[in-house]
């Protein structure tokens, strides 16, 4: 059993870093956008190995069921993107590996150097508890995210609105 | 799980005032704004000064330190009560500016006011999350500001690096919070502080994550070697928007280090970094690349923009003594010194991009020469932008001489000899730029290719007073400075 748990991790692990390197890499912004599919997929499974359920549920609610589906509208909805290729080439392509491994490696000394502060995973419903902090500690932050969006939605509607040359 | 019934205070809500006002008033002005005809702008940007003033006044007298409170969310002690009064302040005269080239529209005036509650909230955030949701509440409006000259591709160019490098810097400081989050198991800034201090040596995730955070902020406040975006975005934003990016989210990012201090003063010296040779390497970084990059520039715009990364630089030294005593009387003094800093930057900086805006509202542009003759057919602006001029470059008897002497004086007590020297060597670099444009004002003629004669131009009402609202402090507050020092000192200690 244990085994098996720790194979299908290792899956949505694959899953996901493979299809985010589909992301990163492929010239067509479509299949781009149909990668990132996977790869919220695997995030939101990856929640669920932490025992985070309500955040893996709302991962795939929010981010594969709207985000995404906002994004894929986006890209059939913009003119010729389909037929853009994003630029692949990049002068310093091998320059650029230099201070990718050096970041990757001062990454993995953190993570196998630091004495975490672990808590025991329990298999228990998060909601209740959740709902409590959001009512509470995180009541501020929550009110306040709700402000950012008005704002945000004021400056896309700007930026967007059709608009005569008079301007 | 516990039981407990969460309790709810509505005393809490009492310090919580400025903000809330802030918010109702939002909402209010954007219905007005629907219901209004639309082309009334103006009347919108009066209403959200008054508002403004209104927030002043009770930020300035009903309040005072009571610590944390809304479940500790949030603080309210001496810097937030000094940031809340400096950003209501600021922004009434960044308002001021922006009134007479946004005729038409009320969204930039509630964008603007947006992004000051997002800073108020931040200069009283208690916890890394209401820190973060603030910081996004600053930047996401400002985003939309730079891009708000649709026509001028330049605009768009910097809209587009301002959020790019804004996506960008946002990742690395919430990576760096995961890190310390992991370390701590907590979000509460004092908490983490306390857990971090706990940690034996410094450990790899602390150093790496402190750095990732000084990454994050140090976008906001234009930090090298965060800065690239700075003078791209500087030139390409509308220039009343200039005026109110150089100050506001400035202070904003100076105000959120001020809440992070705590932390970093808890990176004790290992792998041959501290949190004070951190702060102390970029504060030398941030002044030098300013300054050395001014000096190029042909636009007025991109020169302030550098020389506003040079300020950054200067306060960042007072930082660096922060966090190398977190109390004391030498604690006090570098306080003391940054805020006073940000208040004279605050009036200068502002005072110098209204100029640069006026001569651009009317010549068309805001390359240096058409700045050339200047003093010539308009003297009064002319010596406005030369007082202005001289007191960033730190000359007395003006504040930016007092501001900068309040900041090498701490720098000197606490012994770091070699950042003074550096900081006294870029304040003579930075003469040579500001001169450069006083020269062209004054020594030479108006160059008929930026079709600038001696004929006076028209100077408003509005631009009239802005520029005494802002020369007056600059000068007064070089010649008696006492009072203001003393007032920050009371609502700090």
């Amino acid at each position: 059993m244990e085994f098996l748990s720790e194979l299908i991790f290792w899956c949505f692990v694959v899953l996901t870093v493979g299809s985010a390197a589909v992301v990163v890499f492929h010239s067509r912004i479509i299949y781009s956008a149909f990668a990132l599919l996977f790869t919220f997929v695997g995030v939101g499974a990856l929640y669920l190995y932490l025992s985070a359920d309500f955040l893996a549920a709302s991962q795939l609610l929010i981010y594969v069921g709207a985000i995404l589906t906002l994004i894929i509208f986006g890209v059939f909805l913009t003119t010729k993107v389909m037929s853009i290729d994003l630029p692949e080439q990049s002068h310093q392509r091998f320059l650029a590996l230099i201070p990718i491994t050096l970041i990757g490696i001062v990454i993995l000394w953190v993570i196998l150097q630091t004495p975490w502060a672990v808590n025991p995973a329990e298999a228990a419903p998060t909601t209740k508890e959740l709902g409590r902090l959001l009512m509470s500690r995180y009541l501020v932050p929550f009110e306040l995210a709700s402000v950012l969006l008005l704002a945000a939605l004021i400056g896309a509607m700007r930026l967007a609105r059709y608009f005569k040359m008079e301007e | 799980m516990s039981e407990t019934v969460i309790s709810f205070n509505p005393g809490d809500l009492i310090p919580f005032l400025p903000e809330l006002v802030l918010v109702g008033g939002l909402l209010i002005l954007l219905i007005v704004d629907l219901i209004i005809h639309r082309n009334k702008g103006n009347t919108i940007a009066a209403a959200g000064g008054i508002l403004l003033v209104v927030l002043t006044i009770i930020a300035l007298t009903g309040n005072e330190k009571i610590g944390a409170y809304l479940f500790n969310a949030v603080v309210q002690d001496g810097v937030t009560l000094f940031f809340r009064v400096f950003f209501a302040i600021s922004a009434l005269i960044a308002i001021g500016i922006m009134v007479s080239s946004f005729k038409k529209e009320g969204e930039p005036f509630i964008l603007v006011l947006s992004s000051v509650l997002g800073m108020f909230l931040l200069a009283g955030s208690n916890d890394l999350v209401t820190l973060f949701v603030a910081i996004e509440m600053v930047s996401i409006p400002s985003y939309v500001l730079a891009g708000y000259k649709r026509k001028d591709p330049r605009s768009g160019e910097a809209a587009l690096k301002y959020v790019i490098f804004g996506a960008f810097s946002s990742g690395l400081l919430l990576y760096g919070f995961s890190l310390l989050y992991g370390l701590t198991g907590n979000t509460g800034l004092p908490e983490m502080a306390a857990e971090l201090t706990k940690l034996s040596s410094g450990s790899p995730a602390q150093i790496v994550g402190l750095i990732l955070v000084l990454a994050g902020i140090g976008y906001k406040i234009a930090m090298v070697p965060m800065h690239f975006w700075c003078p791209d975005v500087y030139e390409g934003s509308p220039t009343p928007i200039t005026a109110f990016f150089s100050v506001l989210p400035k202070a904003a990012g100076f105000a959120a280090l001020f809440r992070l201090m705590p932390l970093f003063a808890t990176l004790k010296p290992a792998y041959g970094l501290s949190g004070v040779g951190l702060i102390t390497m970029v504060s030398a970084l941030t002044m030098t690349f300013g300054n050395l990059g001014a000096i190029w520039q042909d636009s007025v715009k991109r020169l302030l923009a550098y020389s506003s990364i040079a300020h950054a630089g200067y306060i960042l030294m007072g930082f660096a003594v922060i966090v190398s005593m977190p109390e004391g009387e030498l604690y006090n003094l570098a306080v003391t010194a940054v805020l006073f800093y940000l208040v004279v930057y605050m009036f200068m900086n502002l005072g110098a991009f209204l100029v640069v805006d006026w001569v651009e509202r009317h010549l068309g542009g805001d390359s240096i020469g058409y700045f050339k003759g200047l003093g010539k057919g308009n003297p009064l602006p002319a010596l406005a932008l030369a007082v202005f001029l001289f007191s960033l470059t730190g000359l007395p008897p003006l504040a930016g001489f007092i501001g900068k002497f309040y900041l090498f004086a701490a720098v000197v007590k606490a012994k770091m000899w070699a950042l003074a020297m550096i900081g006294i060597a870029n304040a003579v670099v930075s003469l040579f730029y500001y001169v450069r444009i006083i020269r062209d004002m004054y020594l030479h003629d108006p160059s008929p290719e930026f079709d600038n004669s001696e004929a006076p131009l028209k100077l408003g009402k509005l631009t009239a007073v802005l520029t005494l609202v802002t020369v007056v402090p600059t000068v007064i507050l070089g010649i008696w400075w006492g009072p203001l020092a003393e007032w920050i000192k009371l609502r700090i200690f």
